[in-house]
C-alpha cells in the first residue's frame, strides 16, 4: 500500500469533510476524541494490510483531544501528514498535544469571542432596517470564513506541518479580535439607541433608563447571573413597562 | 397548516438545527437569527421568524459554545419562540405581545436545553467507550458508529425538547389575547441589555466604550431623522 509521500486529494477531501463531524460524539472524558480520530480515518486505507498498524493509529487518536474546531484543521493536517511519513508514534501525539491548546485559545477568542458576534449584531441592525433577508448575511459573514478556515487548515497542515498554524496565532488575529469586538458592542449600542428610538419620541427619561439598564446588567455579568436569566429578566422588564403605559406612543 | 402539523415540523426542523450548535458543521445556522429565520419560513412568517431570532441574537451574542461549560441551545430556543410567536398571532396577539411571548419562551427553553445538553454529553461517554473499545480491536467501524449514533441521540433530544415545549405552549395560550397598547418592543431592550453586558463585561473597560459610542451614534442619527 501508499506509505510514502503525502496524502492525496482524495484523503485530504475526506479529512476536510470528516472534520464538520469532530464534534458529533463530543463527551465530558475524551472531548473531541472520537470525532478526531473520525476524521483521520480515509488515511486507513494505507493500513489495509497491516492490522497491527491500524489498530495502532486508532488506539492513538481515539482518545482524549480538544482544541477550537475551525481551527482543528490544522492539527488534523499536520498529523495526516506525520502519519503518512511513518513518524513516530510518541513524537505524533507530541505535536497533538502541543498545538491544540494554542490553537484552541486563539479560535475561541476569534471564532466564537469576535466573528460570531460580530456577524450576530451586523445581522440585527439588518433586521431592524427591515431586512428580512438578514439571516443571510449572518450566514455569509460567519459561516463562509469558517467553513474556509476549515479547509485551509487541513491544507496548510499538511503542506507545513505544525508551522502552518503559526499563521492563525499571535499578533495579526489579536488585533483582528479587538477590531471585530469593538465593531460587534458599538453595533449593540446602536441596537439599543433604536430600541429607545422606535417607542415614539426620544425623551431623556428613555435614553437614561437604557443607560441605567446597562449598568445593571454590566453588574449582573460580573456577579455571573446565566444571559438567558438577564434577558428574561430584561423582558419582563419591558412587558410591565408595556404594560404600564408607561411608555405612551405607538409603535 | 393546522397546529398540531405546525407543532411537529417546527420540533424536527429544531432537531435537525440544534446538530449544527456542535455536533456536525456549525455554519451557524443554529444561531438563532438564521434558525428563527428558517422557522419563520417553515411556518408561513418569516418577519415574525427573524424578529424573534434577531431578539434571541442579541442574547446569544453572550453564549460561547466552547469547552465544557453546558451553553444554551439557540436553535431550539428560537424553533421554540417562533412556534409561540405564531401560536400567540394565531390568538389574536398583535406582533410586539407574540414576538414578546416567543422571546420568553425561547430563553426559558433555552436554559432548560442547557441542562439537556450537559446529559446527553455525559451520555456520549458511553459512545466513546465503545469507540475506544473497537479501537482496540483495530475496528473502524466502531468510531463511524459512536459518531451516527450521536448525531442521532442529539436530534432526537433535540426534537423532542421542541415537541414537548411547544405543546405545553399550546395548553397554555389564552383563548383571546387582550390588547396592550403599542410602545417600544421591550425585546429589543432585553436583548441588547443581555448582550452589551456580555460584550462588556468579557474583556476590558474599552468595549463598554463602543456599546456607549454605539448608543450615543445611534440617538443623534434617531434625533436627526
Amino acid at each position: 500500500m501508499t506509505r510514502t509521500g503525502v496524502p492525496t486529494a482524495r484523503e485530504m477531501r475526506g479529512i476536510v469533510w470528516r472534520s464538520h463531524y469532530l464534534q458529533a460524539a463530543w463527551n465530558t472524558r475524551s472531548m473531541q476524541g472520537v470525532g478526531f480520530c473520525y476524521a483521520l480515518m480515509p488515511l486507513l486505507r494505507r493500513y489495509a494490510g497491516d492490522s497491527e498498524r491500524r489498530t495502532e493509529f486508532l488506539k492513538r487518536h481515539v482518545g482524549f483531544f480538544n482544541t477550537n474546531p475551525v481551527f482543528a484543521g490544522y492539527v488534523l493536517g499536520a498529523v495526516a501528514a506525520m502519519e503518512v511519513s511513518g513518524a513516530d508514534g510518541a513524537e505524533i501525539e507530541r505535536v497533538k498535544k502541543g498545538m491544540s491548546s494554542p490553537l484552541g485559545m486563539s479560535g475561541d477568542a476569534l471564532i466564537w469571542g469576535a466573528l460570531r458576534p460580530f456577524a450576530g449584531v451586523l445581522a440585527v441592525l439588518l433586521a431592524l432596517a427591515g431586512a428580512v433577508w438578514a439571516p443571510v448575511v449572518m450566514l455569509v459573514a460567519y459561516g463562509l470564513p469558517a467553513v474556509a478556515m476549515r479547509a485551509r487548515g487541513v491544507a496548510v497542515g499538511l503542506r507545513s506541518g505544525p508551522n502552518g498554524a503559526k499563521e492563525v496565532l499571535g499578533v495579526r488575529v489579536k488585533g483582528a479580535v479587538r477590531i471585530l469586538r469593538g465593531a460587534a458592542a458599538f453595533g449593540v449600542g446602536l441596537v439599543l439607541a433604536v430600541g429607545v428610538r422606535s417607542g415614539g419620541n426620544l425623551e431623556v427619561w428613555k435614553v437614561l433608563a437604557a443607560a441605567a439598564f446597562l449598568v445593571l446588567a454590566w453588574a449582573g455579568t460580573r456577579a455571573r447571573v446565566p444571559a438567558t436569566v438577564m434577558g428574561a429578566a430584561g423582558a419582563a422588564i419591558g412587558l410591565i413597562l408595556l404594560a404600564a403605559g408607561l411608555n405612551g406612543g405607538s409603535m | 397548516m393546522n397546529e398540531a402539523q405546525l407543532i411537529v415540523t417546527l420540533a424536527l426542523l429544531g432537531g435537525v438545527l440544534s446538530l449544527d450548535v456542535t455536533a456536525a458543521f456549525q455554519v451557524m445556522l443554529s444561531q438563532p437569527i438564521a434558525a428563527g429565520g428558517i422557522a419563520g419560513l417553515v411556518a408561513g412568517d418569516p418577519v415574525t421568524g427573524v424578529a424573534v431570532g434577531g431578539a434571541l441574537q442579541l442574547v446569544w451574542i453572550g453564549v460561547v459554545p466552547v469547552g465544557a461549560a453546558p451553553f444554551p441551545d439557540g436553535a431550539v430556543a428560537s424553533t421554540v419562540g417562533v412556534g409561540v410567536a405564531v401560536l400567540m398571532g394565531r390568538a389574536g396577539a398583535t406582533s410586539g405581545i407574540g414576538v414578546t411571548s416567543g422571546l420568553v419562551a425561547g430563553l426559558l427553553v433555552g436554559a432548560v436545553s442547557q441542562l439537556l445538553t450537559a446529559r446527553v454529553r455525559r451520555w456520549n461517554v458511553r459512545l466513546a467507550d465503545m469507540a475506544e473499545r473497537g479501537a482496540a480491536r483495530g475496528d473502524a467501524g466502531s468510531v463511524s458508529r459512536a459518531v451516527g449514533l450521536a448525531l442521532l441521540m442529539r436530534m432526537a433530544t433535540s426534537t423532542a425538547l421542541c415537541a414537548a415545549a411547544l405543546a405545553l405552549a399550546l395548553l397554555l395560550r389564552p383563548a383571546s389575547v387582550i390588547e396592550v397598547r403599542g410602545g417600544f418592543p421591550p425585546f429589543l431592550w432585553a436583548g441588547a441589555i443581555a448582550a452589551g453586558a456580555m460584550l462588556a463585561s468579557r474583556k476590558g473597560r474599552w468595549l463598554a466604550y463602543c456599546v456607549v459610542g454605539g448608543f450615543a451614534v445611534g440617538v443623534l442619527l434617531a434625533g436627526v431623522a
